[in-house]
């Protein structure tokens, strides 16, 4: 009996261990909002032409505002609205009329787009380039610092 | 209408609008509020998406965007540090009507001081009904 004892005990440690394995779920979850960010890049410069009656980011010279919007899904929509008067600028150049158009890349695309006018955006990234034109109602822009801001609105 | 009575159905309005959501420019930015009041309140959260602060300046304009100068928005004027977001609270009076529709703007100019500068504007629409 006692033999039979010491073969179990040694059976029973010899015998591989098994471990009981159980698996668990770690639920993640997370939400994104349904929104836009506008991030502005680079502010727009613009330059006289030949005759000083107009100024322009399209001139030689010139250059766009840029900014990308970050649409986290359908239902917005982008636009520029004119400046009404130049924020800084000498006298002379009241009565100034704007024109403002924008170009879209990336998610949502369009060429052209009077600043007006909205423009449906698509889920992702998308980046805006935005030109002003700006004409003096009677004569030409005299020396001075103009400066004029548009806005560029997600909505 | 008492302003205790005004104050505790803005907080309740408040309470049933959606939280915010971290590093966008605005959130909520569509949101029916129902009232029992003059006026219906509005949490907002705008957001700065940057990696330098940046003045905000928070707006409400009727749908012809046209600002509504009786709606009071605290805060309306702040800086706002790299990637961060905080509450704003809007209450927009009815203006004797059941339902008012605005938009709150969140307007920001990063980059004084250029010849053509943008101006970033995040609108959202919000309906208000009186009930």
């Amino acid at each position: 009996m006692r033999s039979l004892m010491k073969v179990a005990v040694a059976v029973a440690v010899l015998a591989p261990v098994q471990a009981n394995a159980e698996t668990g779920n770690i639920p993640f979850n997370g939400t994104i909002a349904d929104t836009c960010a506008i991030t502005v890049l680079s502010a727009g410069t613009i330059v006289p032409n030949a005759g000083y009656t107009v100024l322009s980011s399209t001139f030689a010279g010139g250059a766009a505002g840029t900014a990308n919007i970050m649409a986290t899904g359908t239902g917005w929509d982008v636009s520029a609205d004119n400046p009404a008067a130049f924020s800084a600028a000498p006298a002379s150049a009241a009565g100034t009329t704007f024109a403002t158009t924008y170009d879209l890349g990336g998610a949502t695309t369009a060429t052209g787009v009077t600043g007006a006018t909205t423009t449906a955006l698509n889920n992702g990234q998308t980046n805006v380039s935005v030109d002003l034109t700006a004409t003096h109602p009677s004569g030409s822009f005299e020396a001075g610092t103009y400066t004029a801001t548009v806005v560029l609105r997600c909505e | 209408m008492n302003k205790t009575t005004s104050l505790f159905a803005g907080a309740l309005c408040l309470a049933l609008l959606p939280s915010a959501a971290i590093a966008q420019a605005m959130s909520p930015m569509r949101a029916e509020v129902t009232s029992f009041t003059d006026s219906f309140a509005v949490r907002v959260y705008p957001a700065n998406p940057y990696q330098h602060r940046i003045r905000i300046e928070v707006k409400v304009y009727d749908q012809k965007f046209r600002e509504v100068k009786d709606a009071v928005v605290s805060p309306s004027v702040f800086t706002l540090g790299a990637r961060f977001s905080r509450p704003v609270t809007v209450m927009v009076p009815f203006d004797g009507e059941q339902k008012r529709k605005v938009r709150i703007c969140t307007e920001s100019i990063p980059f004084p001081g250029q010849t053509t500068r943008i101006k970033a504007q995040v609108c959202g629409k919000f309906l208000g009904e009186r009930l």
